[in-house]
């Protein structure tokens, strides 16, 4: 089967059986790899109002049929499951090497369900999967498990996607780590992998990826990485990554500093881009198969107080959460931040937010020195940020609040905080502040997975749709206006349904950033793949299907339109300076032209009888309902 | 005698796998790495990169084509002494029979 490995399996680590299964045409029809087969089974396999940290949560690990080839940007991969952080669907995916070992050693996904008894970690190798102990590498960090998961298999081209003591000790902030440094799975994804006592899977694999026309598909690549070289993004991206992205904020006021009391960083001078390219970056490195080196290694020289440390996989939100967010500008001490989370692997993002919205909390004497066991969490200080990412891991003092997320921190803190968290359906956003790029604020309230700027990653507030792209998305030029907001609903629930559709693909979002993204780039390569003739309308139609699929999990955990929110600061507290002073994000306008282009009813939430029948999803929703009768 | 070297520059490899993956499928129509000629040496805890090459490589240089970064030169003679100025390194090869 060219382009898919052809089966999946699914393993009971209560019981430890394994069975393997082969992938149904339907599903490749209707959901085409990754991130879509995952919404498909979760919704199918996962009783509704399942405990997500409980046995019947099923986590769910699938690539697409890119991936291992020479397609741009095929070695991601995706993982999704119900999260703990906010009750609903979240599917995460990542970079690095793993994806493509992962597809070689012989699968398109693996459904692991239940809980083991014992710690366990999984060896997916050469159509084999084992379930090896793992009770030697509880209590390690990610980087310690891949180095040891090798010495002991003796190979050291195994790839690891594990758990730290994040996952371990069940924070809903915990992520998975691929490669050291791929992080996927906001809302807990790692937590969920603790759950079931499963420390890591390993994947190595000799098949390599079939492919329908070797000759086709080098032709395709070739085409799209010559027009992937004409994006403005191109050459910014592979010289610095997205670490210059400050300059851009800073310019429209709209980098969450001191936990978005304020959009411009008066320190952001001392640890931008060009501090970190200059002092510490070695070089530039690219996950697999990627024409893309926006990534990077670098090293850390000793303080006094301090060793020496290394790294990998800067970005913007390195500089952004630790440091802006947070009010510091050491970038010594904010790469060791950086370090610190992928070691235990807890997110980049909800958790220095989450110790922001603590320092907001101390500022505003909420939280007093008796409640932070000598820790003082005060703008700017460096040291406290990194003893209080090592106590959220440990779940230690103040720091077993501080795993549980800004939105449980508020509820267990209470006095008002409630009016300084920043998460949309408990997921923190990054910082960049909504009240700047409202575009970005109403996908922060509608993405499926709480406050994911990933989710939509509507491009129109930087840098700017053409007139022709304009056009696909059914918009006006109005769109590129950074602070209007006519159009940006449409142009939000056209971006979530793009990004759908190339999460099943596998697409990096940088990669296919702006013209890359639309399906018109991806029916050739898919052909030269797979063989099989997806049209353009069928790829749209992909997309519109997975993110409505998500959404029907979502409303059958629970969610009402009450949830495609914002926090109170972005809806009613205008920022003070800079170029988008005296704004608010003017969400219900974009709300409301969200839910028409969607075609969703604005009291139920639901997707009309027409759209569900014209994604042939009319089977998954109850007829006759209570969220029937609105329409 | 027209003979042609692989030149890289460690600078601007960025270890992205896309040469062996382009080679694999030239040459033996599969995307393998462990098919290809040319290898990629990712460090396995610093993930920095390095290339190989191991016998059997024809020069066909589809490598140097899918390389958007232009870390790759299939360079005639006349031009190694200024590729060996300029910081440019000869891809290495494996020892006699040893497998990539």
């Amino acid at each position: 089967m060219a382009g898919y490995a052809g089966k999946y399996a699914v393993v009971d680590l209560s019981t430890g059986q394994v069975t393997v299964h082969p992938l149904e045409e339907m599903l490749i029809a209707n959901y085409v790899g990754a991130r879509g087969f995952i919404v498909r089974w979760l919704y199918d396999r996962m009783p509704a109002g399942a405990d997500p940290l409980g046995p019947d949560n099923p986590l769910i690990f699938a690539v697409g049929p890119l991936t291992g080839t020479l397609a741009p940007s095929s070695g991601r991969w995706t993982v999704g499951t119900k999260a703990p952080q906010t009750g609903f669907m979240s599917v995460g995916i990542g970079g690095g090497q793993w994806g493509a070992h992962f597809k070689w050693a012989g699968f398109d996904a693996l459904i692991i369900t239940g809980q083991s008894t014992s710690q366990v970690y999984l060896l997916v190798q050469d159509d084999r999967i084992e379930i090896l102990p793992a009770d030697h590498l509880w209590g390690k960090d990610n980087t310690e498990t891949e180095s040891l998961i090798r010495q002991e298999l003796g190979n050291m081209d195994v790839h690891v996607a594990s758990i730290g003591q994040g996952g371990e000790n069940l924070s809903p902030m915990a992520t998975i780590i691929a490669d050291r440094v791929r992080s996927a799975g906001r809302g807990g994804l790692g937590a969920v992998m603790g759950s079931k006592r499963l420390k890591a899977v390993a994947a190595y694999g000799t098949g390599g990826a079939q492919v329908y026309d070797p000759q086709a598909l080098i032709q395709e690549t070739r085409r799209m990485t010559a027009r992937l070289m004409e994006e403005r993004h191109y050459e910014t991206y592979s010289t610095w990554g997205t670490t210059l992205f400050l300059d851009r904020y800073t310019e429209s006021g709209g980098l969450m500093t001191y936990n978005a009391q304020k959009g411009i960083f008066p320190l952001w001078r001392e640890m931008d881009g060009r501090v970190y390219v200059n002092q510490y970056r070695r070089g530039q490195s690219a996950c697999f198969a990627c024409p893309i080196p926006c990534s990077s290694y670098f090293g850390v020289k000793s303080t006094p107080k301090l060793p020496s440390v290394y790294g990998e996989a800067v970005s913007a939100s390195t500089l952004k959460e630790p440091g802006a967010r947070c009010g510091v500008g050491d970038l010594n001490l904010i790469l060791r931040a950086h370090i610190a989370l992928d070691r235990y692997g807890l997110d980049l993002i909800s958790t220095p937010a989450t110790i922001a919205f603590a320092m907001e909390a101390y500022e505003k004497g909420i939280l007093s020195d008796r409640d932070t066991g000598g820790v003082t969490p005060r703008w700017g200080d460096g040291h406290a940020v990194l003893e209080l990412i090592r106590r959220t891991a440990d779940r230690e003092g103040l720091g077993n609040d501080l795993a549980l997320g800004s939105r449980a921190c508020s509820r267990l803190w209470g006095k008002g905080s409630d009016r300084f968290r920043s998460d949309s359906k408990g997921l923190e956003p990054p910082a960049t502040d909504p009240r700047a790029y409202p575009s970005w604020g109403l996908g922060y309230a509608t993405s499926n997975r709480g406050a994911c700027h990933m989710r939509a990653y509507s491009v129109c507030e930087f840098g700017g749709l053409n007139e022709e792209q304009a056009e696909r998305v059914g918009v006006y030029m109005e769109v590129n206006q950074r602070l209007a907001w006519r159009g940006k609903g449409r142009a939000v629930a056209f971006f979530e349904d793009l990004r759908a559709m190339g999460d099943s693909l596998t697409n990096c979002r940088f990669v296919a950033r702006n013209e890359l993204a639309f399906p018109e780039w991806q029916v050739g390569v898919l052909k030269a793949t797979t063989g099989r003739e997806f049209t353009v309308k069928d790829l749209y139609l992909v997309g519109e299907r997975i993110s409505n699929l998500e959404r029907l999990f979502n409303l059958r955990e629970g969610l009402t339109p009450a949830d495609d929110t914002l926090p109170p600061r972005y809806l009613e507290e205008p920022l003070t300076e800079g170029a988008s002073a005296g704004h608010v994000v003017p969400l219900e306008p974009m709300l409301e032209e969200y839910y028409a282009a969607r075609d969703w009813d604005q009291t139920s939430g639901y997707p009309s009888p027409a759209k569900l029948k014209q994604l042939g999803l009319e089977g998954d929703v109850e007829e006759g309902g209570d969220h029937m009768e609105q329409d | 005698m027209n003979e042609h070297v692989l030149f890289f520059s460690l600078e601007r490899c960025s270890g992205c796998r896309r040469c062996e993956l382009a080679c694999s499928l030239q040459n033996a129509q599969v995307s393998d790495p462990s098919k290809a000629f040319i290898r990629t040496l990712v460090h396995p805890r610093l993930g920095t990169p390095s290339l190989v090459l191991r016998e059997g490589c024809q020069g066909c240089a589809t490598c140097v084509t899918v390389c958007n970064l232009e870390a790759l030169c299939h360079a005639p003679e006349e031009e190694w002494g200024d590729l060996l100025a300029s910081g440019w390194i000869p891809v290495p090869m494996l020892p006699h029979g040893m497998e990539g």
